[in-house]
C-alpha cells in the first residue's frame, strides 16, 4: 500500500506543472486578441460598398437614423469611417480594440452619430446611442453589436451599390420638411381604424414638439409628436424624430392605435408617404387650412370666448405665436407707423361693454398701453359652418375715449389694410382645442384666413369654472 | 529496497524543481503590439507642440478608461479641441513657463505640470443638479469638460467686433480656472502651505457649500462657495481667482463704483477709480445691490470676511514667491497679455 502511495505521489508531482493548457489554442493570448481584432477590422473594411443600418433609440423621447458606413483601415485596427445618412456625410475615426471581447469604437466626434449620444442637463444619457460596441456575432452576413455602456443595438448589413445612391433619402427628407411646415399635418387613415374611410378619414395629428426642438435646434425640421382622439379619449405621445430611408420614412415613436402599430411609410406613385404597416391604409398629408372641424367650434368661439369682457380679457387678441405670421407684420406696422394715438393691441369682441358701462355690441377694439382706453369699430360676425366664419365691417360709427383715435382709424392706411385683410369675403377657418386643468377650462384657438392661410391667429383662453 | 525508494524520492524532487523551468526561446521581436492609432493633423500638432517639448499626453478621442463610467460624456468636437489646445499652450503653458524662467526656476513647469490632459466635449452632469467642469487625479492627470463651449460667446444684435472680442476674452479667462485650480493643488501637495493658513477660517469649512451663496461665502472670508469645502480647496480657489480675474491688470481702467471709507464701510456716494478686475473683486467683497432701494449695501460681517481673506492672501502670495519663485500678480499680467494676443485685442 505504502509503495502505491509513493508511486502515485510521484506521478502527481511529475505531472503537476504540466502547462499543456497554454497550448490549447496553439497561440498566446496576445496573438489571439490580435487575431480577433484583425478579423473584425477585416470584416468592417472589406465590404465593397460598406455597411448600412437603421437605428432607433430613446425611451420616452425617441430618435434615430439610417446610416451607411464605409470603414478604411489606416494604422493597426483603426482608421477613418465615412458616415452618410443621405442628408449629410461626415468622417469619424474608429478603432477596434480587445477588452471583454472585441469592441468597435467611434473615437472622434461626428455630428451624425453623436447627436443621439450627446447628454444635456435634462437628458443626461442623450437618446441612448452608444459610442463603443461589443461585437456579438456575424450571422447571415450581418454584424451584430451591442453598446457597451447603454446596450443599444447596432446591426450592420452589407450595403449594395444601389444603397449608396442616397438621393432618395434627401428627397424624402425635403418632402417631409415641406409637409411639416404646413399649418396642419396629419396621418390620414382610411382603413384599419373603426369607422375610417376615404370619405371620413381618421386623423392622427402631427404637432410641434414640446421640448426636443429646444435641446436639438438644428433638428427642429425632423421632430414631431402625435395626438389623436378615439372615442372619448385623447391620446398624446412624447416628442420624437423622423428617420429617412431610401424607401420612405420611419417614425421613431410609432403611432399605436388599439394595440396596432404604424411606423413605416413608403413613397407611393403619387409622391405621398403611404402607410406600409399591415392592416392600415393611409398617408401623411399637410395643408395650411384645417382638415377637420370640432363640433360647435364657431358657436363656442362666438358665444363664449368673444364675449369675454373684464379687466384682463377682451375677446380674442389678434396675435400669432408664429413670429413670421403675416398678421404680426401687419400689427407691427399699425403699432409702429408713428401716428397718434398708439394702438398696441387689437381684439375681436362681441357684446362689448366700454369701461364707462356703455354697451357697444360686436366689433373690433383697439387699445393703447392704458387698460381703460379703447377705440371701437362696429362689425358683424357671420357663421359660415361649424368651423368657418366671416367678419363684416358694418360701416357704423367708430367710438373711442382716446383723443385722435377716430381720426387715426379713418385715415390710417395700415389700419385700413389690416381691417380689409381680416374682413375679406373668404373668411376664416378655425380649430378649437378644449382642455381642463386645475379648475380652469383651456381653449386653444387657431384661426387661418382662407384667402391667405399665412395670416393666422393663435391664442389660449383660460376660463375659471 | 529502501535505497530504491530514496533514489526515487530524490529523482522525483529533481523532477519537481525542474518541471516549471520552461526554456522557450525568446523572440527577438516584441510580441506586444503598441497601437499608435490613427494620427490626424491635430495628433501631429499635439505631438510636436505639447508632447515633445513638455512631455504632455493629450487625449481628446474617446477612451472610456479615462472618464468616470457612471457619467455619460462624449469626446469634444475636433475643431474645438484644437482651439482649446492652442489657447492652453499660449495662455497657460507659455505664461507659467515665462514666469518661472523670470523667477529663476526654469524647470518648474516641466517638473510639476499635469502630464495627461483629457478633453471632454460636454459637462459632467451630476445627480445633485451641478455640473463638473474639471477634475484632477494625483497631480498627473487633469480632465477638462465642456470643450465644445470653449470661447463660445453670445453676442447681441448690436455687438461690435470689439465687444465680441471682450466677451471672448472673458469667456477664455474663465475657461482656465480649472487648470489654475488643479495646478495649485499640485503645488500645495508638493510643499505644504503654513499651518497658520488653516487657522484663519477654522470652523467655517462645510460639505454643504452648495447651499451657500457667493455673498455669504464672502462674509465668511471665502472667494467662492466651493472654497468652503476645505482648506485645500480654499487655497486653490484663491490662486485660481487671482489668475482668472486678469482684466486691466496691465492698464488700469476707470470705473464708477460705490465709495468705501477707510474702514471699508459704504459712504453712499459713487466714486471713479482706476482699477483692475482683481481690485474690483476686493472692492465689491460682500457688497449687494438692493433692487428695491436701488442702492448698494454691505452684507453683515462683510468687512470681517474681507479681513480674513486678505490674511489668506498674505500667506498665499509669499508662499508662491518663496517656494516656487512665482509672482502671482506678475503671472496675472502675463495671462492677460496672452489672452489679448489670442483673441486679437491690442495689448493693454
Amino acid at each position: 500500500m505504502r509503495k502505491l502511495i509513493y508511486f502515485l505521489t510521484m506521478i502527481v508531482m511529475l505531472s503537476s506543472c504540466s502547462d499543456d493548457f497554454e497550448y490549447v489554442f496553439n497561440k498566446t493570448v496576445t496573438e489571439r486578441k490580435g487575431e480577433a481584432k484583425t478579423e473584425l477590422t477585416s470584416l468592417l473594411t472589406n465590404a465593397e460598398y460598406g455597411w448600412k443600418t437603421t437605428v432607433v433609440v430613446g425611451e420616452r423621447m425617441t430618435a434615430g437614423s439610417f446610416y451607411c458606413f464605409n470603414f478604411a483601415e489606416s494604422g493597426d485596427n483603426c482608421g477613418k469611417v465615412d458616415i452618410d445618412n443621405g442628408i449629410e456625410k461626415v468622417t469619424s475615426e474608429f478603432e477596434v480594440v480587445h477588452e471583454a471581447g472585441v469592441l468597435l469604437k467611434f473615437t472622434t466626434r461626428n455630428k451624425l452619430l453623436h447627436w443621439l449620444i450627446i447628454p444635456s442637463s435634462m437628458f443626461v444619457e442623450g437618446f441612448g446611442l452608444d459610442q463603443e460596441y461589443i461585437f456579438m456575432k456575424e450571422e447571415d452576413g450581418k454584424l451584430y453589436f451591442q453598446g457597451k455602456e447603454l446596450e443599444s443595438k447596432l446591426v450592420l448589413e452589407k450595403a449594395s451599390k444601389e444603397d449608396l445612391v442616397m438621393e432618395n433619402v434627401k428627397a424624402n427628407y425635403e418632402r417631409m420638411k415641406t409637409i411639416m411646415k404646413s399649418n396642419f399635418k396629419v396621418l390620414s387613415i382610411t382603413e384599419g381604424v373603426v369607422g375610417a374611410s376615404e370619405s371620413d378619414p381618421f386623423y392622427v395629428i402631427f404637432k410641434s414638439p414640446t421640448l426636443l426642438h429646444l435641446l436639438y435646434p438644428d433638428k427642429k425640421d425632423i421632430l414631431y409628436r402625435t395626438e389623436y382622439t378615439l372615442g372619448d379619449k385623447n391620446y398624446y405621445d412624447w416628442d420624437a424624430a423622423f428617420l429617412f430611408t431610401p424607401e420612405g420614412v420611419i417614425l421613431s415613436k410609432p403611432v399605436v392605435i388599439e394595440g396596432d402599430t404604424i411606423d413605416t411609410f413608403i413613397l407611393d406613385d403619387n409622391g405621398e408617404f403611404a402607410i406600409a404597416n399591415a392592416k392600415f391604409k393611409g398617408k401623411i398629408i399637410g395643408a395650411d387650412l384645417p382638415f377637420f372641424a370640432a363640433p360647435a367650434t364657431v358657436d363656442t368661439f362666438f358665444n363664449k370666448l368673444l364675449v369675454l369682457n373684464d379687466e384682463t380679457t377682451r375677446g380674442l387678441r389678434m396675435f400669432s405665436t408664429n413670429t413670421s405670421s403675416s398678421l404680426n407684420v401687419l400689427l407691427f406696422d399699425v403699432w409702429e407707423n408713428g401716428m397718434s394715438p398708439t394702438f398696441d393691441r387689437i381684439f375681436l369682441v362681441r357684446e362689448y361693454v366700454a369701461p364707462d358701462g356703455t354697451v357697444l355690441g360686436d366689433g373690433f377694439v383697439f387699445t393703447d398701453f392704458v387698460d381703460d382706453t379703447y377705440a371701437f369699430i362696429p362689425a358683424e360676425y357671420i357663421k359660415l359652418s361649424n368651423s368657418e366664419f366671416r367678419i363684416n365691417l358694418t360701416g357704423g360709427q367708430v367710438i373711442s375715449n382716446m383723443e385722435g383715435a377716430v381720426k387715426r382709424i379713418e385715415n390710417d392706411n395700415e389700419i385700413k389694410e389690416l381691417l380689409n385683410k381680416i374682413c375679406n369675403k373668404d373668411g376664416w377657418s378655425m380649430v378649437l382645442y378644449e382642455g381642463y386643468w386645475e379648475n380652469t377650462n383651456l381653449y386653444e384657438v387657431m384661426l387661418y384666413n382662407k384667402a391667405n392661410p399665412a395670416l393666422s391667429v393663435t391664442n389660449v383662453f383660460q376660463i375659471k369654472d | 529496497m529502501k535505497k530504491i525508494y530514496i533514489l526515487l524520492i530524490i529523482s522525483s524532487l529533481l523532477a519537481v524543481f525542474s518541471a516549471c523551468d520552461k526554456e522557450d526561446n525568446l523572440l527577438d521581436k516584441s510580441v506586444i503590439k503598441v497601437n499608435r492609432g490613427y494620427f490626424n493633423e491635430l495628433d501631429e500638432w499635439i505631438y510636436k507642440n505639447l508632447t515633445i517639448p513638455y512631455n504632455i499626453e493629450v487625449k481628446y478621442k474617446w477612451d472610456d478608461g479615462e472618464v468616470i463610467n457612471t457619467f455619460h460624456v462624449i469626446p469634444p468636437k475636433v475643431e474645438k479641441a484644437k482651439e482649446f489646445l492652442e489657447a492652453y499652450l499660449t495662455i497657460w503653458v507659455k505664461t507659467y513657463e515665462a514666469e518661472a524662467i523670470a523667477g529663476g526656476n526654469p524647470d518648474y513647469l516641466q517638473q510639476y505640470m499635469p502630464k495627461l490632459l483629457i478633453l471632454v466635449g460636454c459637462p459632467q452632469y451630476n445627480s445633485n443638479g451641478t455640473v463638473t467642469l474639471g477634475l484632477a487625479e494625483g497631480g498627473r492627470k487633469v480632465t477638462i469638460f465642456d470643450i465644445d463651449n470653449f470661447a463660445v460667446v453670445k453676442s447681441g444684435p448690436t455687438s461690435t467686433a470689439e465687444d465680441i472680442k471682450l466677451l471672448k476674452k472673458k469667456s477664455i479667462e474663465k475657461s482656465f480656472h480649472t487648470l489654475h485650480h488643479e495646478f495649485a493643488h499640485i503645488m500645495h501637495q508638493t510643499k505644504f502651505y503654513p499651518d497658520e493658513y488653516k487657522e484663519i477660517c477654522k470652523g467655517s469649512y462645510t460639505g454643504n457649500w452648495t447651499d451657500i451663496d457667493a455673498i455669504t461665502a464672502n462674509t465668511r472670508g471665502f472667494i467662492t462657495p466651493y472654497s468652503m469645502l476645505n482648506e485645500n480647496e480654499d487655497f486653490v480657489e484663491i490662486v485660481a481667482g487671482i489668475l482668472t480675474n486678469t482684466f486691466y491688470t496691465n492698464t488700469s481702467h476707470l470705473l464708477e463704483m460705490p465709495e468705501r471709507d477707510e474702514n471699508g464701510l459704504l459712504t453712499g456716494n459713487t466714486v471713479s477709480r482706476e482699477v483692475s478686475e482683481w481690485d474690483l473683486v476686493l472692492h465689491y467683497w460682500g457688497v449687494v445691490f438692493n433692487e428695491d432701494t436701488e442702492e448698494y449695501e454691505l452684507a453683515p460681517k462683510a468687512i470681517e470676511g474681507l479681513d480674513k481673506f486678505k490674511k489668506k492672501l498674505n500667506i498665499i502670495v509669499p508662499y508662491y514667491k518663496n517656494n516656487w519663485n512665482i509672482d502671482l500678480y506678475s503671472l496675472q499680467r502675463r495671462i492677460e497679455r496672452a489672452i489679448d494676443d489670442f483673441v486679437g485685442i491690442e495689448n493693454s
